[in-house]
């Protein structure tokens, strides 16, 4: 068995996509806090 | 550097090179020299990625561009991620399925044989240069605040590097880059925790963050659609996805890390390793800078930071103006210094001083204001210098404050991350030379492992040696690295959108995208000349141009410039 016959990709970009969603808000919310 | 330095130096590196050459012996064939035989797993193949793009200058800059200007630059890499996903899930299935050695392959086989040599010619252009600003621009750096001689830092950067990847290829390559970054990362966290250990016991890691906040420093994330500004979240989005598609998808010394993996699982896997980790690292590095800065808000930072340029203002016929100027500062400084305490006294209380961190502002303009009057004075003085010292923001904290062993760490990790990004470069140039120029030219020939694999090497000794050529005669040619640095925003835009039309827009063939691609760099380069846009856009423009004109042409043209040829035998 290879690396890949059970990663869902799909889920994988979302994941993705969320963390850089959860770091802008997360950033956004310290430039807030900080200034 | 004291002895302890050196010998963290010299043990890291040299356990390093080492550790290269052991892992990569035994390299016979072509396949195995440029895509590392296609072993590699993508614990390997991230951490390969993201050495070859973090560079010296990452380490040596970008603290101090934070120490300068504050957060924002983390923006930049905002599109990274999304560029992962797109290369993940459309790019490396086709490079394994056509089983390429380089990006440049696929265009032959998708257009013709012209746009695959244009595809070439400009990664090679723009990357051979490149590779020269890599060593030269840390060298510089280093050179002159260690006393090295410039040369000699030039040269011992560029024959180390040129030996590991001439003898193990790819494999070398990316095995080396996995202790290099492993050092990087090590080196940054150790050395932002030394920071902040060194900030006054009456300032708390909050307080910290909110005085560099008072100053415009914690300006992470802005929303503010500014067309002119490099920095927002909308650039970083947009034009920085692009760029990072640009970039990881079709510049060779990317592809060629992640080409050199067991499967396209690896592959996809190391990308999105990645695109994790690129944001928070960047995160991590410019707030070291940031930290940095809040140092400086209790202990009086240099007048300029580049000492050597400051010296030769102190030994000239404005050595006296230069004098005055350093009591004014000094002077200018301890009001700042005071207010700063002041401020952060009111928060550690709990409540926050508003008058103090007016005073806290207005210090700072005074401060400010003395450093671009010191600038000046360089300027005069010292016509030659550069007069932006934020590169030498980081490594001049680190000689004054760090301790010995720690100091040897770091320039370790400059070194690394000068050496990991040329051995990508070099080896991608090579790759590309060999098979998207020579054995085209050399036309088709018996195959022969022995004579390809010799032809590789010799091709990684040239580039090595015109690498190290332009960083040698670099400095004679000021005005020519800032061109440089320009070219590569200028082309990638292009160079994206011919293989966004390869890959998303299938009816269109060889000739119109030809066209469209010279009528986007023509509009690139006139609006690089004639207007003050963000560098990130031509990025998109170039692209866009390429990818709308190519659609039209394939409609418009006659038919007979259109007609697409039959794709090429195996290579």
């Amino acid at each position: 068995m290879t690396v890949g016959d059970e990663i869902d990709w799909k889920k994988l970009y979302v994941l993705l996509v969320v963390e850089l969603a959860a770091l802008t808000g997360l950033f956004w919310l310290l430039s807030r806090w900080a200034s | 550097m004291s002895a302890l330095d050196w010998i963290v130096l010299v043990g890291t590196l040299g356990f390093i090179g080492l550790y290269g050459a052991y892992a990569s012996r035994g390299v016979k064939t072509v396949d195995e020299y440029v895509r590392g035989g296609q072993t590699l797993r993508w614990p390997t193949i991230g951490l390969s990625i993201m050495a070859t793009q973090a560079s010296a200058i990452t380490f040596l800059s970008t603290p101090g561009q934070a120490y300068q200007s504050g957060m924002g630059f983390v923006q930049f890499y905002f599109g990274l991620p999304l560029a992962m996903i797109v290369i993940s899930a459309v790019f490396v299935p086709i490079y394994y399925k056509l089983d390429v050695l380089t990006a440049y392959q696929y265009l032959e086989h998708r257009f013709d044989g012209r746009v695959r040599t244009l595809g070439a010619i400009l990664f090679l252009v723009q990357r051979g240069l490149a590779a020269g600003i890599t060593i030269y621009a840390p060298s510089i750096i280093l050179s002159s605040v260690l006393g090295w001689s410039l040369d000699l830092t030039n040269v011992v950067m560029g024959v180390s590097v040129v030996a590991y990847t001439v003898m193990g290829g790819q494999k070398a390559v990316s095995q080396t880059q996995k202790q290099q970054m492993i050092v990087m990362l090590a080196g940054m966290a150790i050395a932002t925790v030394l920071i902040v250990w060194k900030l006054p016991d009456s300032v708390s890691l909050p307080s910290a963050v909110k005085l560099a906040g008072a100053l415009d420093r914690m300006n992470v994330v802005s929303f503010d659609l500014d067309l002119d500004s490099r920095y927002n979240f909308w650039a970083g989005i947009t034009g920085g996805f692009f760029l990072a598609l640009s970039y990881f998808g079709t510049d060779q010394s990317q592809v060629g890390r992640y080409l050199s993996g067991k499967s396209v699982a690896e592959s996809r896997l190391g990308l999105l390793f990645n695109g994790m980790l690129k944001i928070p690292m960047q995160f991590g590095i410019l707030f070291a800078g940031i930290m940095v800065f809040v140092f400086y808000q209790f202990v009086a930072p240099p007048l300029f930071f580049n000492a050597p340029a400051l010296a030769k203002v102190a030994a000239s016929a404005h050595g006296p103006e230069l004098t005055a100027l350093e009591g004014r500062y000094q002077a200018a400084f301890e009001v700042q210094r005071a207010a700063a305490q002041q401020y952060v006294t009111s928060l550690e209380a709990g409540a926050e001083d508003v008058a103090a961190k007016t005073a806290l502002r207005a210090a700072a303009q005074d401060t400010e204001a003395l450093r671009t009057e010191a600038k000046a004075l360089v300027k005069k003085a010292v016509p030659e210098a550069e007069t932006k010292d934020a590169d030498y923001v980081f490594i001049t904290f680190v000689l004054t404050y760090l301790p010995a062993g720690i100091v040897g760490l770091l320039i370790a990790v400059i070194l690394c991350a000068s050496m990991s990004s040329t051995a990508s470069e070099l080896s991608a140039l090579a790759t590309t030379t060999m098979v998207d120029l020579y054995s085209r030219v050399r036309g088709p020939a018996a195959p022969d492992q022995a004579r390809d694999l010799r032809a590789s090497k010799l091709f990684i000794l040239l580039w090595g040696l015109v690498a190290v050529s332009f960083a040698t005669f670099a400095s004679m040619l000021d005005n020519l690295i800032q061109a440089v640095n320009i070219v590569g925003s200028i082309f990638y835009g292009t160079v994206l959108g011919i293989f966004m039309v390869a890959f998303f827009m299938k009816r269109v063939t060889a000739t119109p995208v030809l066209f469209a691609a010279f009528v986007a760099q023509t509009t690139v380069l006139v609006l690089f000349f004639g207007s003050d846009l963000g560098f990130l856009w031509y990025n998109v423009i170039g692209c866009g141009i390429v990818m709308a004109l190519a659609g039209v042409l394939q409609i418009a043209l006659p038919t007979r410039l259109t007609r697409q040829p039959a794709a090429p035998a195996p290579r």
